[in-house]
């Protein structure tokens, strides 16, 4: 039974996943939630890079570098989501696409994998060390192991919520526990659930507050955003010697 | 001793382990930007409240600890006998290990940014994605220890 600071009340009709402390299943679907966040959080942003090239007609960079990648990230999910290996990890309850959708999906993989081989390295003179650049570019340097490694981080997101929960549910068994006291009992009991739980929501705000900032900072604007350009410095006049203060 | 006690007696090793491990890398972890904050606080006062949030980060590794004990506490009563108290044994051993290594070093990291933020207090936000960088590898073995404590077969 899904429940809010552990107590089955109004807030169980709101909390549609389950319970993540109680039911495995709760669990599964908090960690589902999470990864399709993810999925859904990298794919934007590697759209927003393709769009953004696109208006500035920096075609290579948009065709070349981000539109392959767009291909193989959805292709690969979705023929990972098909296939038996995703119902085995409980990501999903059944496949979504028949298995025979891989055959179809690896032809738009292959040609995009050898766009990204060719042509991720066009600076370098060399074909041979442009080719094995490529090779690099499309496997380890912000190839497929880092888009499953932005992908995989936003688990985070459960484990923080399976963090806040758990310390709920231990504050509520260390209060009522304490509250079976007699006399004092009920107002230990008030206390402790008070002050445990205004605690517990204060540090996982601060954690959950932590963990989204990176995963924009890394995760998605790692995609498309590029720093740099610096900081804006007024018109003033500069002294040497003097030092005004207001 | 019987097979059960002896089953209950490595699950309470478990719940101790995941627990009290985390809990000193937090523990030694806050040590470190704490100490640099108070410095930082004696030149400016004002700067309490953005060297606050990097002090009680490398906290939180702790508390991924306690729930990892708290998880397999919840199971005590179910282990009959000394396989399922060897596994529940192993299975706080990834949020105990990652916590007290990772809570050490986010606090090194977290000092770090309380230099970056006595110099430039705008900046505070990139002292805190940087030390946030170093818990992930906590976050990590918490759900691994969480799903490894849910996979032992009770009963």
């Amino acid at each position: 039974m899904p429940s809010y600071l552990g107590v089955d009340l109004f807030f169980s009709k709101i909390a549609i996943f389950g319970d993540p402390m109680k039911s495995a299943n709760g669990a599964m679907n908090f960690f589902r939630l999470a990864l399709l966040l993810g999925v859904v959080q990298v794919i934007f942003g590697l759209l927003i890079k393709l769009f953004d090239n696109l208006k500035r007609k920096n075609y290579p960079v948009a065709l070349l570098d981000t539109l392959p990648w767009i291909v193989i990230v959805t292709s690969l999910i979705t023929i990972l989501l098909s296939s038996e290996t995703a119902v085995s990890m409980q990501i999903v309850d059944s496949p979504i696409f028949p298995a025979g959708i891989s055959k179809i999906l690896v032809w738009l993989i292959i040609p995009a994998a050898i766009i990204i081989v060719l042509f991720s390295a066009r600076t370098q003179k060399s074909w041979g060390f442009r080719i094995f650049m490529g090779v690099l570019n499309l496997t380890i340097v912000n190839g497929i192991t880092s888009f499953m490694g932005d992908l995989l981080s936003y688990i985070r997101l459960m484990a923080l919520g399976l963090v806040t929960s758990g310390i709920g549910v231990a504050i509520n068994s260390i209060a009522f526990n304490l509250g079976s006291i007699p006399v004092i009992g009920i107002i230990i009991l008030i206390v402790v659930l008070i002050f445990g739980h205004v605690f517990n929501m204060g540090i996982n705000i601060l954690g959950g507050f932590v963990h989204t900032l990176r995963l924009q900072y890394v995760e998605f604007f790692s995609k498309f955003y590029e720093g740099g350009g610096r900081p804006f410095e007024e018109l003033k006049e500069n002294h040497n010697y003097i030092n005004l203060v207001d | 001793m019987s097979d059960q006690a002896l089953g209950i007696a490595f699950t309470i090793l478990g719940a101790a382990i995941a627990a009290g491990l985390a809990g000193i890398g937090s523990a030694i972890g806050i040590g470190y930007p704490a100490r640099a904050a108070a410095g930082v606080i004696a030149e400016d006062p004002s700067k309490f409240g953005s060297l606050f949030l990097l002090v009680v980060l490398p906290g939180t590794q702790g508390f991924y600890g306690f729930v990892a004990a708290f998880l397999i506490i919840g199971k005590i009563s179910q282990v009959i006998n000394l396989t399922q108290g060897i596994q529940f044994l192993f299975a706080g051993l990834p949020v105990a290990f990652t916590g007290l290594i990772s809570a050490i070093h986010q606090g090194k990291v977290s000092a770090a940014g309380v230099g970056l933020v006595a110099k430039r207090p705008k900046e505070v936000i990139k002292g805190v994605i940087l030390a946030a960088m170093v818990e992930t590898y906590a976050v990590l073995g918490l759900l691994i220890s969480f799903f490894l404590i849910n996979a032992v077969k009770l009963g």
